[in-house]
C-alpha cells in the first residue's frame, strides 16, 4: 500500500470512528407541548439486567405503556449504584419521556456524596414497592430465634458473622441500626452479590444473612433457610410467627423500596398524568403477579409522588446520621 | 430414570426441539457478534417465553446460553475480537492460527472441544448435580483466594521469554481491578473523581481495546500487505490424530470448568482463564503456548462450555445464581412460578431432566450446525481489510457503548487499543493482564473477606486443608520457573566465566 492509501485509510478509519462514537452519545430532541405521550418513553434502570431494579422496570413498565398508550422501554445504565443512571436522567430533556426507576441507593448515595444530584434535581412520581428486609438463618444454624442470636452477639461481641450485600450500603446501614438498637456488636461480612452470600450462608461460613424473601423464597419454602426477623412495622400475614423489630424494642423498619422519578423541570400535567399511570399499572394483574411471584406484597409500598418526597428525604437523613457513625462521612 | 426417559420424549415434541434450535442460531448469532452478549439476548428473550410452556421457555433460553459462550470464540479467532467475554483466551493462541493461514484448523478445534465440553458438562450435571452444588458450598472465602491465587500463578510460566514485562503487564491487570468504589470498604479507588469510573473498569472494554482495537492499529499501521492466504474456508473437524492429541486437555478443561462453574459467583470467563493457565502449567511444551498452539484453544473452548452447565448447578440446586446470565434465568424462573432449590429436583424432576437434556442436545447442535454458520461468518475474512477494517471497529465502538450504555466505556476502548498497540510493539504480553483483570477482583475481594471473617489472623488460609493445598501448588509453580531461569543464568555463567 502506497504512503497516500495508508494515510486515506488511516482518515477514513478516524472518520468513522468520530461518526459512531458521536451517534453513540447523542441525546434526543424535543419540540413543544404537544399531546403527552406521543412518541415512545425510555426507563433508565441504574443497575444491570435480571437485579430487583431490573425486574420491577419491566414488570410496571409493561402496564404503564399500555396505560399511557405508548410503549415503555426499559434500557439498563448499570454502574455507581445507579448514580450513573440518576445523572444521565438530568441530561436529558424535562420532557416525561426520560423516566427513571430507582430505589433505596439513590438516598443512600446521597448521604455518601456520590453524586451530586440533591432530590430538589428530580421530581418523585411514585412509590411502588417497599421490600421487607429479614434477618436469616439456615436450618442446621445453631441459632433458632432471634434471641439466641442477641444473646450470643451479647456474650461474644464482633463473633457473629453477619453477610449483607455491599460495604456502606443499605444493608450495612440497617444492620449497624440494628447492632445500636439491640445493644451488641456484630462481625459484618460485606458481600459483592447476594448469590455468594446465600452460598456462604448455605456453606456455613457466615451465621446470618440480612436478605429479602424474594431472592431465596425457593430454599424458605423447603425450610432450610429460616427468616428469624423482619424490619417491618407489622407482623407480616404470610409469617404470623415471625418477630418483627418492633416486638423486640427497635424501631428499625427502613427496606428497600422502589420508585419514579423524572427530571425537575417536567410540566406538571405530564407528571400527573405519569402518578395516575403508575397508580393504575401498580394494580394490574400482570404486575400484581410478579409481584406476589417474588413477595414484595408481604407490606404495602405505593405512596404518591407527594409522599415519596418525603420519605425519601427521611431516609437519607437516616442513612447519612448512620453512615457518620460508622466513618464512612467524615 | 423414568423421568428421565420423559423428559427425552417431552424434548423431541417439534416445539421443544424448536425452541432448542432456535435458541442455537440466536445464541450463536448473538455470541459471534461484538456488543451483543448472550446475557442480552436472554433478556430480551425472557419477555417472549411468557406465553410459553415453562420446559420450552427453559430450552430457549439454555440453548441461547450454550451457544453463545461457543460462539464468541468464531470473532475471537478470526478477528482477535472476542464476541463474548468468555472467548478471550480463546484469542491468544486461536488469532495466531489464523495469522499462519489455519483459521480453519482454529475452528474446527473450538467446534470439537466446546461441543465436547459442553456436553461433557451436561452428563456431569445429570449424573451428579446435587451432590456437586453441595461439595461447592464448602467453598469459603479462603478456598477462593486460594483458587484465585493459583490461576495467577501461572504468570511466571507465561512470561517465561521475559519475567520483568510479564510482571509488569501482571500487575498493571491487577491494578486495574482495583479502580472503582473498594467493594469491601466502600471508598473510590482511582476514580478521579469521575463518576463513570465508580464502578470500576469493565472488563470487556479492556479486552476489546487490547486485542481488537489494538490489531486494527496494527494492521493499519504496519501489516498493510495484507496478507493471510487462504484456501477454501472449510471447518473440517480436527484430524483423528489431532482429536487423540487434544483428547487429555479437553478432558481436563471440561472436569476443570465443570467444578469452577459450579462454584457460586464465578462463571464461564474465570474459567476459561483458570483453564488455560493449568493447560499452560501442565503441558511440556508451555512455551509454544500463545503461538498459536492448538491446545491453547482446546483448553479454554472445552472449559467455558462446561462451565455454562456448570452454573446450571446452584441455579437450579440452590437457587443461587453463578454468572450473569444464569443470575438473569433466576428472574425468569420465578416469573415462570417455579422456585429453584432442592424440591425443584425432588418434585420437578422432569423438568430438571428436560433442562439437563436440553443443555446437551444443544451442544450437539453446536457440533452439527457450527460448520455451516462458521463457512458463512469467515467468509467475512475475504473482505478486504481497507473496508473490514473499519467495519470491525464500529462493531467494537457500538459494541463497548452497548454493555452498560456508557460513553466511558467507548472511551476506555480506544485508550487500551492504543496502549494495547503500544505495549506489543514492546513485546509486552497481553494474556497476563487478562489474567490480572479477570482475577485480581476476586482474590483481592476473598483476601479481605477472609481477614474479616479471622479477625485479621492469617492462619484461615492454613486452617482449610483446601486452601492451603492450592496456595502450596501456587506458590511452587510462582517459584519454579524463576528458580529454573537463575539456575540457567548460573550454568551459563559458569560455563563461560568472563563472558
Amino acid at each position: 500500500m502506497t504512503t497516500k492509501s495508508r494515510a486515506s485509510l488511516i482518515c477514513v478509519l478516524l472518520l468513522v470512528a468520530v461518526l459512531v462514537v458521536g451517534g453513540c452519545g447523542g441525546g434526543s430532541a424535543t419540540d413543544g407541548k404537544a399531546k403527552y405521550p406521543e412518541r415512545p418513553i425510555e426507563g433508565i434502570v441504574g443497575w444491570g439486567a435480571g437485579g430487583g431494579t431490573d425486574v420491577f422496570a419491566r414488570a410496571i413498565a409493561k402496564p404503564a405503556g399500555e396505560i399511557l398508550g405508548q410503549p415503555v422501554a426499559v434500557k439498563n445504565m448499570p454502574g455507581s449504584s445507579g448514580a450513573i443512571a440518576g445523572d444521565y436522567v438530568t441530561q436529558q430533556p424535562a420532557d416525561g419521556y426520560t423516566l427513571w426507576f430507582m430505589g433505596s441507593n439513590y438516598a443512600v448515595n446521597v448521604a455518601l456524596g456520590r453524586t451530586p444530584h440533591k432530590l430538589d434535581q428530580y421530581i418523585p412520581v411514585a412509590r411502588i414497592q417497599h421490600d421487607t428486609a429479614m434477618l436469616q438463618v439456615t436450618k442446621t444454624s445453631k441459632f433458632k430465634t432471634i434471641d439466641d442470636i442477641i444473646a450470643y452477639a451479647k456474650a461474644n461481641p464482633g463473633k457473629l458473622k453477619v453477610g449483607g450485600t455491599g460495604a456502606a450500603s443499605f444493608d450495612e446501614v440497617v444492620v449497624a441500626l440494628w447492632e445500636d438498637a439491640a445493644g451488641i456488636k456484630v462481625n459484618y461480612v460485606p458481600y459483592e452479590n447476594g448469590g455468594q452470600m446465600q452460598a456462604a450462608l448455605l456453606g456455613g461460613h457466615l451465621d446470618v444473612m440480612f436478605e429479602e424473601l424474594g431472592p431465596v423464597a425457593g430454599r424458605v419454602a423447603d425450610g432450610s433457610l429460616i427468616p428469624v426477623l423482619a424490619f417491618s412495622e407489622k407482623k407480616l400475614e404470610k409469617f404470623p410467627n415471625l418477630p418483627v423489630a418492633p416486638d423486640k424494642g427497635w424501631n428499625i423498619t427502613l427496606g428497600n423500596w422502589r420508585g419514579v422519578m423524572v427530571k425537575k423541570g417536567t410540566d406538571p400535567a405530564v407528571v400527573k398524568k405519569l402518578e395516575e399511570t403508575f397508580t393504575k399499572a401498580k394494580d394490574t394483574p400482570t404486575y400484581k403477579k410478579v409481584e406476589k411471584d417474588t413477595y414484595l406484597d408481604l407490606r404495602a409500598g405505593y405512596l404518591n409522588g407527594k409522599d415519596y418526597g418525603a420519605a425519601i428525604q427521611k431516609d437519607i437523613d437516616i442513612y447519612k446520621k448512620a453512615l457518620t457513625k460508622l466513618g464512612y462521612i467524615k | 430414570m423414568d423421568s428421565f426417559l420423559a423428559a427425552l420424549l417431552h424434548i423431541i415434541q417439534p416445539s421443544n426441539l424448536a425452541a432448542v434450535l432456535g435458541g442455537a442460531l440466536l445464541g450463536m448469532l448473538s455470541g459471534a457478534t461484538p456488543g451483543v452478549s448472550g446475557t442480552m439476548m436472554v433478556v430480551l428473550l425472557i419477555p417472549l417465553t411468557y406465553t410459553l410452556e415453562p420446559d420450552t421457555a427453559f430450552l430457549l433460553l439454555i440453548s441461547v446460553y450454550c451457544s453463545a459462550v461457543f460462539s464468541g470464540s468464531i470473532s475471537a479467532i478470526l478477528f482477535r475480537t472476542p464476541g463474548a467475554p468468555e472467548a478471550v483466551a480463546t484469542t491468544l493462541d486461536g488469532y495466531e492460527l489464523t495469522k499462519q493461514g489455519k483459521p480453519h484448523e482454529a475452528l474446527g478445534i473450538s467446534v470439537y472441544s466446546s461441543a465436547l465440553g459442553g456436553l461433557l458438562g451436561g452428563a456431569a450435571l445429570i449424573l451428579v448435580a446435587p451432590q456437586l452444588a453441595k461439595i461447592a458450598l464448602a467453598f469459603g472465602p479462603p478456598e477462593y483466594f486460594g483458587m484465585a491465587i493459583m490461576g495467577l500463578s501461572v504468570v511466571t510460566t507465561l512470561g517465561a521469554k521475559n519475567m520483568v514485562k510479564a510482571f509488569l503487564a501482571a500487575l498493571l491487570g491487577l491494578f486495574l481491578a482495583t479502580v472503582g468504589i473498594d467493594p469491601m470498604a466502600g471508598i473510590p479507588r482511582f476514580t478521579f473523581g469521575l463518576p463513570s469510573l465508580m464502578s470500576g473498569i469493565d472488563f470487556i472494554p479492556v479486552l476489546i481495546g487490547l486485542f481488537a482495537i489494538s490489531e486494527i492499529l496494527r494492521q493499519v499501521m504496519e501489516d498493510t500487505s495484507v496478507k493471510v492466504k487462504l484456501g477454501k474456508i472449510r471447518t473440517s473437524l480436527p484430524s483423528f490424530a489431532m482429536q487423540k492429541r487434544l483428547m487429555p486437555t479437553i478432558l481436563g478443561g471440561s472436569a476443570l470448568g465443570t467444578v469452577i462453574g459450579i462454584l457460586p459467583g464465578i462463571g464461564a470467563t474465570t474459567a476459561a482463564m483458570v483453564s488455560y493457565s493449568e493447560a499452560v502449567r501442565w503441558s511440556k511444551t508451555p512455551e509454544k503456548f500463545g503461538t498459536g498452539h492448538p491446545e491453547g484453544v482446546a483448553a479454554p473452548e472445552s472449559s467455558n462450555n462446561a462451565a455454562a452447565n456448570g452454573a446450571m448447578v446452584p441455579l437450579l440446586a440452590l437457587g443461587i445464581p453463578g454468572s450473569a446470565t444464569t443470575a438473569v434465568m433466576l428472574g425468569a424462573f420465578i416469573l415462570h412460578g417455579l422456585k429453584p432449590g432442592p424440591l425443584l429436583f425432588t418434585e420437578q424432576a422432569e423438568f430438571i431432566n428436560t433442562i439437563f437434556l436440553g443443555t446437551m442436545i444443544a451442544n450437539a447442535i453446536i457440533l452439527l450446525v457450527a460448520p455451516f454458520f462458521i463457512r458463512g461468518f469467515a467468509n467475512i475474512i475475504r473482505i478486504p481489510y481497507p473496508i473490514l477494517g473499519p467495519v470491525i471497529l464500529v462493531l467494537c465502538i457500538v459494541g463497548s457503548y452497548a454493555i452498560r450504555n456508557n460513553m466511558m466505556d467507548v472511551w476506555l476502548t480506544l485508550g487500551f487499543g492504543v496502549l494495547g498497540y503500544i505495549l506489543e510493539k514492546y513485546h509486552f504480553p497481553l494474556s497476563p493482564i487478562i489474567l490480572g483483570i479477570v482475577l485480581g477482583g476476586l482474590a483481592e475481594q476473598e483476601f479481605r473477606r477472609s481477614l474479616i471473617m479471622s479477625e485479621g489472623d492469617y492462619a484461615i488460609f492454613l486452617n482449610s486443608p483446601i486452601a492451603a493445598v492450592l496456595l502450596g501448588v501456587s506458590l511452587l509453580s510462582f517459584i519454579a520457573p524463576i528458580a529454573v531461569n537463575i539456575y540457567k543464568k548460573r550454568k551459563a555463567n559458569v560455563a563461560a566465566p568472563g563472558a
